[in-house]
């Protein structure tokens, strides 16, 4: 049926889809390669792209040391994995809810749903932060964790995947003697692990990324997630390093990076074959 | 080991009525076989049984106890589904041990690590290891044991899901079209399977399909369903012999039952298309439905045949023959059956005679009930022309 494309189509198919590639890369690797480079080689006014003089161990030593980055990375992993969890710990089961079960008022519930998915989240932010103030829990984990902890998309998410799941499962575990929530953890959520692997990725990357809410709620330090301690770099007084910023914000993406390379298979999964059972 | 009593019940969607006063006993170690088109409410049934969803009103008892109220755990019967539902992130082996576990465990001996710390932790898992191996011996299935169901062909879901189905000794097995994702081959192999599998354990088996043939190589008895209503309850052969309903005529037998128009002479003879029939019933009828399967007619001379047309297409089935004729005033082909050596000699647009056994034909009303019908002496039937 097919033919193969001619060697050349195949070639020029390449090179359009690597220069593509390329663009998304290149910030990527100036950021590596300036967290690499001397302040003098920085600010020079030539492009060279390969440092002349390696200054890896200064730079890196120098973002270690400059800010906690550690601790701002510890920080970080509290706050995006306990939001993680508490957003997966209300979607599967409200997913369920409103995929599998029958209940009066369904439909507007779903609806309610989608309407959330509308709202965009600097909207809400000042209520929020009236909220946290009331509660007390501004310039705290709980401040940063608490408004992320109900995640409408992943409501959504789950639910779609949930409805391809056939009734028949959720028949034979109640035959089998599973009460319904044990139906939701042990069976309905090992079945939909690449909706959750790929819903783990969104949550996760959002809220390591994310500046505006941490920069709004914290004031002291001890909080500050990765994303808020880079800033440190540039508020100095001596102006902009660069150097030691790229090496803080290599150090900080490293993470994430090893944790799609992991879930990538899964990740790719999710997303495309969501529908299929 | 139940019986299974379903009286009086009722199933409605809003307005749609799906099951209309259902009386059903189910003996106990009966194999019972719901059949019906798709859409008759017959799954919906067994869903009720099961205590997947909730009847509208009616009463079903198992062993005399009324269930209406139990969960479907406690009710004690297993299912196996038509799309085998087996879950999908454990092995063969855990899939079958499941119920058990499920059951017999409180669930603090099923949490993960500690369960195994707890005392007769191991005596547990190897009663359970026992029954699960005692399964896949029965069905055969010892070496899938570590697999996973992705990993399995159809027919293989299939004894899996029945081993998960069977591990934990039910009151009864609930079967909701197990076969009709096989292939056609597999199906008639899994259906003796299924059947033996009954014999061997003596427990109820209410098995739902849309496949007359299903229902009448396996079942003890078959309750016939339609728009929501049953319409008989008998023996396969009392089924195919004597059905009550023309629709119940209709839907079993393959190939399909001829059903000519007729009419009911003043001497109450069966007059079709003209020519009276030796089959004698209540006279005064206008507008009866004349049932006549393929086997209770043959292909004859036109001088000896009840009534005559033209043979238009011979379907040749290796072991029999059958033959297509067209009757002037009918819309559709009436279909006989031949043996191999008459068969042969058939000649296609040839004008034949069809003889009917008078012994064996369905007389059914205006309505689509039937009607008692005789057989009419053989010295009435020279005395005929006059009427």
């Amino acid at each position: 049926m097919n033919r193969r494309p001619s060697l050349l189509f195949r070639l020029f198919r390449h090179l359009v889809l690597m220069s593509g590639a390329m663009i998304m890369l290149m910030p990527f690797i100036w950021m590596l390669l300036t967290s690499l480079k001397p302040p003098d080689e920085i600010f020079t006014s030539e492009l060279t792209l390969w440092p002349q003089h390696w200054y890896f161990v200064e730079n890196y030593t120098e973002a270690l040391t400059r800010i906690p980055l550690m601790k701002f990375l510890l920080n970080g992993i509290v706050v995006t994995v306990t939001i993680f969890l508490c957003q997966v710990s209300i979607a599967v089961p409200v997913a369920y809810a409103l995929a599998k079960l029958r209940f009066k008022g369904k439909k507007t519930l779903f609806a309610a749903v989608l309407f959330c998915l509308l709202i965009p989240p600097q909207a809400v932010s000042i209520p929020w932060y009236l909220l946290m103030y009331q509660f007390g829990w501004l310039d705290s984990y709980m401040a940063l964790i608490a408004p992320f902890s109900i995640s409408v998309f992943g409501i959504f998410l789950m639910r779609q995947f949930f409805m391809t799941v056939p009734n028949d499962l959720i028949y034979a575990a109640r035959i089998d003697g599973f009460s319904e929530l044990a139906i939701v953890w042990k069976v309905m959520l090992p079945t939909a692990m690449p909706a959750l692997v790929s819903f783990g990725i969104f949550s996760i990357v959002a809220h390591w990324n994310d500046y505006f809410w941490p920069l709004i709620v914290l004031n002291s330090p001890d909080y500050y997630t990765p994303p808020l301690g880079l800033v440190n770099f540039r508020n100095d007084d001596t102006g902009n390093d660069y150097g030691p910023l790229m090496a803080a914000a290599t150090i900080v993406i490293t993470p994430l990076v090893g944790a799609f390379l992991l879930a990538q298979k899964r990740f790719i999964e999710g997303i495309t074959f969501s529908g299929m059972k | 080991m139940a019986e299974i009593a379903i009286r009086k019940l009722n199933k409605s969607f809003g307005e749609t009525q799906i099951l209309d006063q259902i009386d059903l006993t189910v003996r106990d170690g009966e194999f019972m076989t719901l059949v019906g088109p798709s859409g008759c409410g017959k799954s919906t049934l067994l869903r009720i049984i099961a205590g997947l969803e909730s009847q509208t009103n009616g009463q079903i008892n198992i062993s005399g106890q009324p269930v209406d109220q139990l969960r479907p755990k406690d009710r004690n019967l297993s299912m196996v589904f038509q799309s085998y539902a087996l879950y999908p992130h454990l092995t063969v082996k855990e899939n079958i041990a499941t119920p058990i576990r499920m059951r017999s465990y409180r669930w603090y001996q099923r949490l993960p690590l500690l369960a195994q710390l707890l005392p007769g932790a191991a005596e547990r898992q190897a009663g359970i290891d026992s029954k699960v191996a005692a399964v896949a011996e029965l069905l055969q299935i010892e070496h899938l044991l570590d697999r996973r169901p992705g990993e399995l062909s159809g027919g293989q879901r299939q004894r899996v899901a029945l081993g998960r189905a069977m591990v934990r000794d039910p009151a009864a097995f609930l079967m909701d079209e197990p076969l009709s994702n096989l292939d056609a081959k597999l199906r008639v192999h899994m259906r003796t399977e299924i059947a033996q599998l009954h014999k061997q354990l003596g427990t109820t088996f209410i098995y739902v399909t849309h496949d007359q043939a299903e229902a009448m190589t396996m079942s003890d008895r078959i309750a016939l369903m339609m728009d929501g209503k049953l319409l008989q309850v008998a023996t396969p052969e009392e089924i195919y012999r004597n059905p009550v309903d023309v629709r119940v005529a209709e839907f079993i037998g393959s190939p399909k039952i001829n059903l000519l128009p007729g009419e009911v002479n003043h001497a109450g003879r069966v007059v079709v298309c003209g020519c009276p029939l030796r089959v004698a019933t209540q006279p005064g009828q206008t507008h009866i439905r004349v049932g006549v399967r393929p086997e209770n007619a043959t292909v004859c001379r036109v001088e000896q045949g009840d009534i005559q047309g033209q043979l238009i297409y011979l379907e040749n089935m290796g072991a029999e023959f059958f033959a297509h004729i067209t009757i002037d005033t009918l819309a559709e082909p009436m279909l006989v059956r031949c043996d191999v050596e008459q068969g042969q000699q058939l000649v296609l647009g040839a004008t034949v005679g069809i003889r009917i056994k008078p012994k064996h034909t369905l007389v059914f009303d205006q309505q689509g009930r039937r009607v008692a019908s005789e057989k009419v002496a053989a010295e009435v039937h020279h005395e005929s022309a006059t009427a």
